[in-house]
Parts: C-alpha cells; structure tokens; sequence
C-alpha cells in the first residue's frame, strides 16, 4: 500500500468532485472492460441531487456515490440523459408522499428511479447474471436496520450479547 | 506423511465425515491419505466472494462456492437447463446442494445437530412402515457424545429442554461440552407463543462455539451468516480440521476426482483412481477404502466403478445402491407479523419445536419439526419494499417495519425409503467425461398427507398464534440439502448396501459411512448421526486392521 | 502370580514415596506458598502446553536456543523430590541445580534473589507437599555449542547475579516496599521489560524501559509519558493486571496474558495495588519501541476502510492488486474488528486504533501471527491466530501479513507503514535471534586459532634453537 495511493485516498474525500477524476479508473474492476471518460464533476452533483430527493437523505459519502453513479452508468445506457429527465421529473412532485408515481409517459423514469434506488438500497447496479456489487455495508437496507441487527458475516459482539437487543 | 500413491486407508471425499474419520484413524497410528475432488479454498476468500455479491445471490448458499470445471457441484441461481448438473425427473424436484471443496458442504451448514430417537430407529418395527436401523439407539448414543464433543456442540443441560425428551428412556451419557446459545428477541417471542399451544421450542443442538473457545476456534460472535459461511470459524465446519488432520501426518489431494474404484478378482478394493485437471489419470492403492464423498456422489461412484464381476456397479448385489434417495422435504411459510420480531441477531438455526415430529400418527403419516428461521430480514424485504414505489423517509419505514414484522417458519418433514427414489448415471457428460447424475424422486402420498392433516394445520395455528395478519406457504416442497438413503444400511445384503458399521456387504474393505446408509430420516438435519455413522466406522476400521 | 508380585512391588513404593513427601509442613504455609507460586507464575514456564502442571516440558525459544523447563514436581526420579529446602534455595535464587550445574537465566533467578528466607521456606513446603508428583521425564535442554557448556554461566553470574537485589529503602511506605518486592522479586517483571545487553543481561539503567520477547514486544513501563505509561492511573494498571485490558489503552497478549491469567488475576487486591503503586514511580525512561510511530502510543488512529477499492471486485483480483493489505483486512479481520477498525460496540473485540497493539510494529505482527489467548475472571479471550498453527483461520503468508500491518498501521496506528516482510520472517521463527552465538562460535574459533598460531611459533622457534649445539 503505498503512501501515494493513500494520499489519492484522502484527497477523494476532502477534496471532492475536483478531484475524482483521478480517482476514477481505480474504482472500476478489470471486468468492467470499457474505460469511461473522466467523471463530470457536475453530473455527480445531479446524481447525489436526485439521489438525495429518493431517498430522503443528505451527505452521502463521496466515494459511494462514485462508486454507484459508475456502476450504473456502465448497466443503464443514457444514463446521465435520463437523470436530467428524472431530475425534472423530481421537482415536479413525482416524489412527494413518500411514493413513486409516474405515468406511462415518464416510465422509463420510473424505472430509473428504481435502478438508482436499487443501488443506494442494495448497492447493486444492473440485473441478473450482470448485476454489480458495489456496496454492502454502507448500502442503505443495512443502514436502516443498523441499531438492531448488524449486515451478516461482521459480528455482533461477545457471545450472547444479542439476547439483550432490540 | 505418506507418500502420494498409497496409505493404510484412502479416504475419498474431505467432507465432515471424511475428516472424522481420518482424525481417529490418524490417532490410532494408521496412515491416511484424503482424496478430494474439489480445490482448496481459504475461508477469506469464501467470505469475501459472499460480500461481493450482488443481493439477490446472497440468499443461495453456492454462491460464494464457484465451482472448479473438473468438480462441478449444482449452482442453482446461475444454471441453465443445458448446463445443470443434477439431471431430474419425477413430481418432486431432488434439487440437492453440495460444495465440491476441501472441507465439503459443512462450509455452509446451518450447524443444526438433533439427534434421532429411538422410535426414529424402528419404523417399521413401531409403525410398520419404511425400515428400521440396524441397530437401537443405545448402540449409536455413545457415538452421539463423542460426536458432540469432537465437533464442540452446544445444547442444555435441563433434560426438559433436550432432544430426544428424557421420558423416552434415553439418558445421556456425557453433557454438552457447552451450553446452549441465548435465543435472540424474535426467537424468545416465538417461544412464548407456541408454549400458548402447547409446544416447547427448545434450543437447537448445534456445533457452533457457546461462549468460550473450544476446539482452538473462537467464540460465536452473531454474525448471523452461519449460511453460507462463518468468518471466524465459530461455527464447525470440516474446513477447520483440515491443517489439523496434515499436522497429524494425514497428506490431503485436493482436485483430484476419483472416478473408479478398482476391485480385484476377489472383490477385494485394490485402488481408486483419479483425473487431475491435466486430465492424467492416477492410481492410488490402500489396504482400505472409505467412500465418503455426499450422499449423490458416493452411489454415483460406486455405480461408475462396475466391472465384469459387479455389472450393475460395485457394492451393489443388493441393487439398492442409488436407491431410496431421502432428504427432509421442506415448505415455508412467510409471515408478516403486527408486532416486531427481529430475526436476524444471533445464529441462523437456533431453536425448534421437536416434538411435532414423534407420535402414533406415524404409522399414518410423516412427522414435521418446525422451525423459526433467524437469518436476518432485511435482504429479503428491501426488494419487495421497493417494489412498492416508495422513496425516502416512507422506504426506511417500510424496510424497518418489514424486516422486523416478518418471519419465516419452516415445516420439515420426514420421507420414507421408496427404492423408485433413485439415482443412476445419466447420458450427460461433465467436464471429464464423467456421467452426470440422474435423480428420480417423489416424496410420497405419506409426507405429502402428513402437509394436508398434519404440519400446516399446525403451521397455521402457529401463524394465527403469533397474530400474523398476511400468511405465505409453499406449495411444493422445497429439499433441504440433507442427502440420505443411497447407500442404505441393513442387515440383510438382499435389501442393504452396508452393514451396521458401514462396511459394504459386499467388500470387506470398502466403508460407505454418511448419510447415504441412514435408514431414516426422521426431521431432525443429519449430520450428527451422519458423523456418529463415520466414528463407528472408523471404530470398526481399526479394529479391521489391528486384527488383521 | 509374577503380575501380584510386580503390583505388590509397586503399591509399597507408592506408600514410601508419599509418606516422604509429606514432610510434616503445615497448611497455612503450603497455602502461602501456593500464594508465592501463583505470584511468581511457576506455572507458566514449567508446564508444557496442555500438559500437566508444574511437570515441566514447554520449549521456549530463546535468541540463543531451544529451552526446555524442567520437571518441578516433588517426582523422586524425575523433579525435585530429592531437593534439600537449601539446594531449592539455591536453585531459586542462585541458580545452582542440585547437581552444582548452574541454570539458565531464562530461569529468573536474578529476580528471585530478592525473595526472603520466609518466602522460599513457604515455596518450598508447596512444592513438596502441595503439587502432586507426576513421573514423567523432559527432555533436557540442549543448546547449540558453545552455549551448553553451563560453567560459562558462573562468570555470567559473577558478574550480573546481585544476591540482594534490593537496597533498603526505609523512608518508603510499606505499599511501595511490598510493591518493589514483587515487581523486581516473584512477578519479576523486570525479565520481559528490561531491554538486555550483548551477554544477555538486564540493563540495569534502562530498567523496565520495553524489551523484545520471543516475537512480542514487552512495553515500556516507567511512568514516561510518550514513550511509558504515564498516562495510566494507578488504578488502571490495576485493572490491566486483573483484567488484562484497559479500554482505549491496551490489552495483553502472549507471555502477559499468560502472566495475567495464571498469576496477576489470582493475587490479592492489595498486592495488585502496590505493584502498580511501585511501578508508577519506576524513573521514567522515554525510549520508545523501534518502529512505531511518533504519535501518542494510547490515542493514535481513526476509524475508516478501504472498501471503495475492493467491494463487487473478486477476492484474487484484491489479493493481487495494490490493495493487499486492505484485501486481507477486509477479508481475515473486519468480521470481528470491524470494517472500520472501530470493533463491536461491547468492545469485546477491541478497536484497532486507540490500541497500542497497532502503535508500534513487533504486537501488531506478533498478534496477526499468534493470536490472543487470555484467561481472566472476566471471560476468556480469544483471537485466532493467521500464522503456521492447525488452528489458524487463514494461513497467510509473510507478503500478506506485512502488507495487512501496514495498512493497519497506516488506518488505524502511528499513520506510517513500517513493517518489512523480513519483519514477519523473524516473527514467525520466534523473534530475533542473539548474535551472542555465532560470535561466540567465531571467538572461540579465532582464540583456538589463535592459540595453534601461538603453538606452531613456540614450536618452531624452539626446533630452530635446539638446532645449535
């Protein structure tokens, strides 16, 4: 691990949407084969704009919401297209009671809608034999249970310490 | 450490009961070499693939087990009809699951250890159907113990919570090695609710570390991923013993499938045979072999190995071998429950309610043991939430409520031996050119009545008890991954493939230990009995050749 | 008839052998003497692992060689049945065996010099009297040439052997008196964190200043604030020799968690108290553990992971690519210490920053390799270890465990990576060896070289002389 990695590391969190760019490539697999131009600083602003208005939620870390905009950039084609539609949409009221409507003209937002909160909820992006994990921890399915239970496969505490909760 | 090409004993297969073996023979001063068809894995490795995967394949147990080519194991969530391994046919589905690694598919066991009952034993002789065992209980009890502890499985030490029950005469002859894992707040609410009934849901027996360290391995810390994999070793798996079994002189061959079983003019094993994945073929000779690769691919090797003198393959004069496939035939009821139960904090299988599967109804129909399911919930609600089209604060709700206010009881059901229940070797080739297996399977008018008067009436008054306002049960029985019967046990070699130490009828030096010779089911996982099967073997492997 | 005779033979040799032990000692002082034993962890070092108390057996490396602890049961044949109470002394505290051969001073004699005459009469009535016998022999300790000649050590202890250790103090309170008196005599604390010179001595000056032991790292103890432990209460210390943990400061693993489970968390709650008492006002020595960071060795760190880099990418590709270190972590450590290094909220399993297990670089790769085993009233704790053993986890490699203490420490400790892959070699082969053998071996040579030089120059000269007339 070297202490310029790290340094890319830190800056990515500090820094902010500047400086991803050179942080891009790193957060790909060698199976996601296509090579993306350099992220657009103003796009993620859309995306954690209309990520926020889904999910109900501010300040989402940096790099997780890189990491997803990525992945579902590779699985859903137009996809900065479509969040500037989704977007629109949004401000319009499609999102306000808590529920999802849009009609059969604004479908294909709908579904847009689902894929992006399908990757902050369980952080996958894409469908079947496709699908991409980019998170499992931090995504929110996890995050909303996180006082009771704890994601499998990290522990819980000491042996027998989960009698006590919730 | 034996040289690569012969030991005292080989032992084919690197599963639990493989590695129980091995260990006792090691300890007696007999040489052992293991075979096994798949790779060797580390346990970061499995955990890791687990993390990696996208949702959906969490919830199947083989997903963190990519196959290799040479040692192909059934994948359901990424098989296609062309490509599967298992090839079946009849009403009901054998649709098993097993791990071709070192260490087999204790990997992703639930840990679950019930052992059987004496009525279990004598079925035929109590209720007139299916077989009884070769033996009672009291034989098999010492093995039961010395199991519990060479595994480190955790259970009560009050007779009123143990299984089997202390009124059917059947006293233990050592305690626990530890005691019981705390039940988490869904399963103590649960409790309360069948004790209503008239049930007793006590704690599941089962080897996984209670509090201490024991085996070397540390303490059960709840990460509740006992399924598909533990990350610390907590709970037993055979992948833990296997450095051990090295460090006591055993020498382990991983991806090398052994595809025949060579018998001599005397019907005596000589050697096995194995494809590396150069595809070379190699001969290993031993002066005793042990067949302990699952209950699919044990038959299906012994019917691979048929030569001019055993034309119907080895071990099999009886031609029961690959008959009478068995497993517990399961369905699931899904609940959503107007108050919180919190599944998901402590183990995956931490109680059940045992007593459901015993009684006079026998001689009419199978028993049931009913279990409440603690994964967590959350993976399983979130899609359906989503589903709904809510966003933000309401989807939060939506997932917190679900995953707390949703449960999953499972009715397993025992089978009963029906030679039609059989597996033989497919056209279908695999990577190697070996046959594929056939499976042909129903599971019978007596488990299916059992579903109609029996498991989920009871499954329902369970449901309206825990004041469930939406109730979801399977239709089709699902399987439950405990593969029995291949390779049955009996005393007669007309009607049985081993006798009551697992030695083949037919080959004096050929041993068949597992589930494959269990003569029953009852409901209860097999893998207690399956390794008590294996100690007893190995008792009598020892014995075999000190005397000879 | 012969079988009658033989179990005849051996029931009236059983009824002799015990009635010599029971030497007429009486109770109150065998139970002080099990005290004094308890205190000064007999057992640690004369059992073998798993196997029967004070019998004996364990191998310890040592930076000169393999050394294996004798059977000190009261076994005639095969312990210390024969021992008169002053060749105990003796063996206690001067390190002279009955046979006049000296010990080994892995064998703390130099420390248990300070016991009283009282004490060793109580310590010896428990060996005769309070530990049963076992028969069974150890192989003796057998180190390289020319190590194995023990009469070397008689120049060693006439130089580094102070038969009263311990200077009257008397403007000192009883307390400091009682703590000093175990601290330097039967805990003998100052065997693992007293940093040794060249002839493997104590330095003196440098007293309970952190020395290397086996693999693992014995801190400093003086109360230096940086570099020792003078950020600790007293009553904190109390609580880690109890306990064997203080949250967000430290917990014991190797030879201390032995030390605590078999000794400190058995000795009396006044005892505890003037040994952390005394060891509060040891002179504070700043000398800080080669290796670690600069920060403070108690509050360094933060919680954080690298999961960006891995997640949704396969385990090999992790394990080959320039996130080794977080792979390893992610996939061997997060499940209990979390996949910040932030532990369970319990703290059973402890954070990994604010620890200073991670500060420095000899425990952290000491505790990947061995593992944490420790035994107190409070539970039994237990890490696995990652190294050679039948019950490691994982097995991981040197690559991979430089690489997973690195980013450990660059995560979670002193912020700079300062491990080597060399580093975990020598850990996993018992800890740094002593250079005091080969140079023995090469001073030896070059003086016996010497010597022959000498010979063949008197020799010649001598033919060349008596060639005149």
């Amino acid at each position: 691990m070297t202490p310029t990695v790290i340094g890319r590391r830190r800056a990515l969190r500090f820094v902010g949407a500047a400086m991803l760019s050179g942080v891009a490539g790193s957060l790909l697999s060698a199976t996601r084969t296509r090579t993306f131009a350099q992220a657009d600083g103003a796009a993620l602003a859309v995306f954690t704009q209309v990520s926020g208005v889904l999910t109900g939620k501010s300040g989402f870390d940096l790099a997780l919401a890189m990491g997803l905009y990525q992945a579902l950039r590779q699985t859903t084609p137009d996809f900065d297209a479509g969040l500037v539609a989704l977007k629109v949409s949004l401000a319009q009221g499609a999102g306000a009671d808590g529920v999802l409507a849009f009609d059969d003209e604004h479908k294909p937002q709908g579904a847009l809608a689902q894929a992006i909160l399908q990757a902050w909820y369980l952080g996958v992006a894409g469908k079947g034999a496709k699908a991409l994990c980019v998170a499992y921890i931090e995504t929110l399915s996890n995050r909303a249970v996180a006082a009771e239970l704890v994601p499998p496969s990290y522990s819980y505490g000491a042996c027998g310490s989960w009698q006590a909760r919730p | 450490m034996s040289k690569l090409n012969s030991a005292d004993v080989v032992i084919v297969g690197t599963g639990v009961v493989g590695v129980a073996i091995a260990e006792q023979l090691l300890d007696a001063g007999i040489s052992v070499l293991m075979l096994e068809a798949g790779p060797r894995v580390d346990r970061a490795e499995v955990v890791e693939n687990f993390r990696n995967l996208p949702l959906a394949r969490k919830g199947d147990p083989s997903s963190c087990y990519p196959p290799k080519p040479w040692a192909p194991h059934p994948m359901p969530s990424l098989e296609t009809p062309d490509d599967s391994y298992l090839q079946l046919t009849g009403p009901d589905k054998y649709a098993q699951t097993f791990i071709r690694y070192a260490g087999g598919s204790t990997w992703h066991w639930a840990g679950t250890s019930w052992r059987l009952t004496p009525q279990d034993m004598r079925l035929q002789s109590e209720f007139g159907v299916g077989r009884d065992w070769a033996f009672d209980y009291a034989t098999l009890e010492p093995y039961y113990a010395r199991t519990e502890h060479l595994l480190g499985i955790c259970g009560p030490a009050d007779p009123a919570l143990q299984w089997p029950p202390a009124d059917m005469g059947t006293p233990r002859s050592r305690p626990y090695p530890m005691p019981p894992l705390p039940f988490g707040p869904g399963e103590e609410r649960f409790t309360e609710v069948v004790a209503g009934l008239g049930y007793k849901n006590i704690p599941t027996s089962q080897a996984r570390n209670s509090g201490m360290p024991y085996d070397d391995r540390p303490a059960c810390c709840a990460s509740n991923n006992c399924v598909p994999v533990c990350p610390v070793g907590a709970k037993y798996d055979a992948a833990t013993a296997l450095s051990r079994l090295e460090s006591k002189g055993a020498t382990i061959a991983a991806n090398a499938v052994v595809y025949k079983v060579e018998a001599n003019a005397a019907n005596r094993i000589e050697a096995v045979h194995y494809l590396d994945p150069d595809k070379r073929s190699h001969r290993i000779a031993g002066r005793l072999f042990v067949l302990a690769c699952n209950g699919i691919e044990t038959p299906k090797l012994l019917l691979m190995s048929k030569n001019d003198r055993n034309p119907n393959g080895l071990a099999n004069s009886s031609d029961q071998v690959g008959r009478n496939m068995m497993d517990h035939p399961q369905l699931t009821m899904t609940l959503t429950l107007d108050e919180p139960y919190w599944a998901g904090v402590g183990p995956v299988v931490n109680s059940g309610i045992m007593e459901t599967s015993q009684g006079a109804f026998r001689s009419e129909h199978a028993g049931a043991y009913f279990r409440f399911n603690n994964f967590a919930r959350n993976r399983f609600v979130t899609f359906a939430a989503l589903n709904k089209g809510l966003v933000g604060k309401a989807l939060d709700a939506e997932i917190r409520r679900m995953t707390a206010c949703t449960a999953d009881v499972v009715l397993a059901h025992e089978v009963l031996p029906d030679p039609d229940n059989r597996l033989t070797l497919s056209d279908k080739k695999d990577w190697h050119g070996l046959p594929k297996p056939a499976i042909h399977y129903d599971v019978g008018d007596y488990t299916r009545k059992s579903a109609e008067v029996y498991s989920v009436p009871i499954g329902k008054r369970i449901a309206q008890a825990m004041g469930a306002t939406d109730m979801k049960i399977a239709t089709k029985f699902a399987q439950s991954k405990h593969i029995m019967g291949g390779t049955i046990m009996g005393l007669d070699p007309r009607n049985s493939v081993v006798d009551a130490e697992c030695r083949a009828h037919d080959h004096e030096n050929l041993f068949l230990p597992g589930g494959g010779a269990m003569a029953s089911t009852a409901c209860g996982n097999s893998t207690i009995t399956m390794v008590s099967l294996g100690l007893r073997a190995a008792d009598a492997i020892v014995r075999q050749l000190r005397g000879a | 008839m012969k079988t009658c005779f033989v179990f005849l033979r051996a029931l009236v040799l059983l009824a002799c052998s015990s009635a010599a032990y029971s030497q007429g000692f009486d109770a109150v002082t065998v139970a002080r003497g099990q005290y004094l034993a308890t205190a000064s962890d007999c057992i640690a070092c004369h059992t073998a692992h798993k196997g029967v108390p004070m019998a004996g057996g364990l191998v310890m490396a040592s930076p000169v060689g393999d050394i294996v602890s004798t059977n000190i049961t009261p076994s005639r044949e095969h312990g210390i049945g024969n021992y008169t109470e002053q060749q105990f002394s003796d063996a206690l505290r001067k390190g002279v065996r009955a046979d006049g051969q000296p010990l080994y001073p892995a064998m703390p004699y130099v420390s248990y010099a300070a016991m009283t005459d009282a004490d060793v009469h109580a310590l010896y009535a428990y060996f005769m009297q309070g530990v049963p016998a076992v028969d069974k022999a150890v192989p003796p300790t057998e180190l390289p040439f020319p190590m194995n000649v023990r009469a070397s050590m008689k120049l060693w202890n006439a130089l580094f052997l102070d038969e009263s250790p311990l200077k009257p103090a008397p403007e000192r309170s009883p307390q400091w008196l009682r703590g000093r008196y175990l601290a330097e005599g039967a805990a003998h604390c100052g065997t693992c964190h007293t940093p040794r010179g060249f002839l493997m001595q104590e330095k003196k000056e440098l007293n309970m200043a952190g020395a290397q032991v086996g693999p693992w790292y014995a801190p400093n103890i003086t109360p230096d604030g940086a570099t020792g432990i003078g950020g600790w209460s007293e009553a904190e210390l109390v609580q880690y020799l109890r306990g064997g943990r203080v949250e967000g400061k430290a917990q014991a693993a190797g030879s201390m968690a032995e030390a605590i489970t078999h000794s400190f968390s058995q000795l009396d709650e006044a005892d505890l108290q003037a040994i952390a008492h005394y060891v509060k006002t040891l002179p504070a020595i700043e000398k800080a553990e080669d290796g670690a960071g600069k920060a403070e060795r108690f509050g360094q760190g933060k919680p954080g992971n690298a999961l960006g880099e891995l997640r949704g990418k396969g385990y090999q590709e992790g394990m080959q690519g320039a996130y080794l270190g977080a792979q390893v972590y992610s996939a061997n450590c997060a499940a209990c210490h979390g996949v910040n290094g932030e532990g369970t909220p319990d703290g059973y399993y402890p954070s990994l920053f604010h620890n200073s297990a991670t500060f420095g670089k000899t425990n952290l790769i000491a505790s990947i390799l061995y593992g944490v085993d420790r035994k107190t009233g409070d539970g039994h704790v237990f890490m696995p270890p990652f190294g050679d053993q039948p019950n490691a986890v994982n097995h991981l490699s040197d690559d991979e465990v430089a690489a997973l203490a690195n980013y450990v420490q660059v995560r979670f400790g002193g912020g700079a990576p300062t491990v080597k892959v060399e580093d975990v070699a020598e850990s996993r082969a018992g800890g740094p060896q002593s250079h005091l053998l080969p140079l023995a071996r090469i001073g030896m040579g070059a003086a016996v070289l010497g010597l022959i030089a000498l010979l063949a120059f008197v020799l010649l000269r001598r033919r060349a002389r008596g060639g005149r007339p």
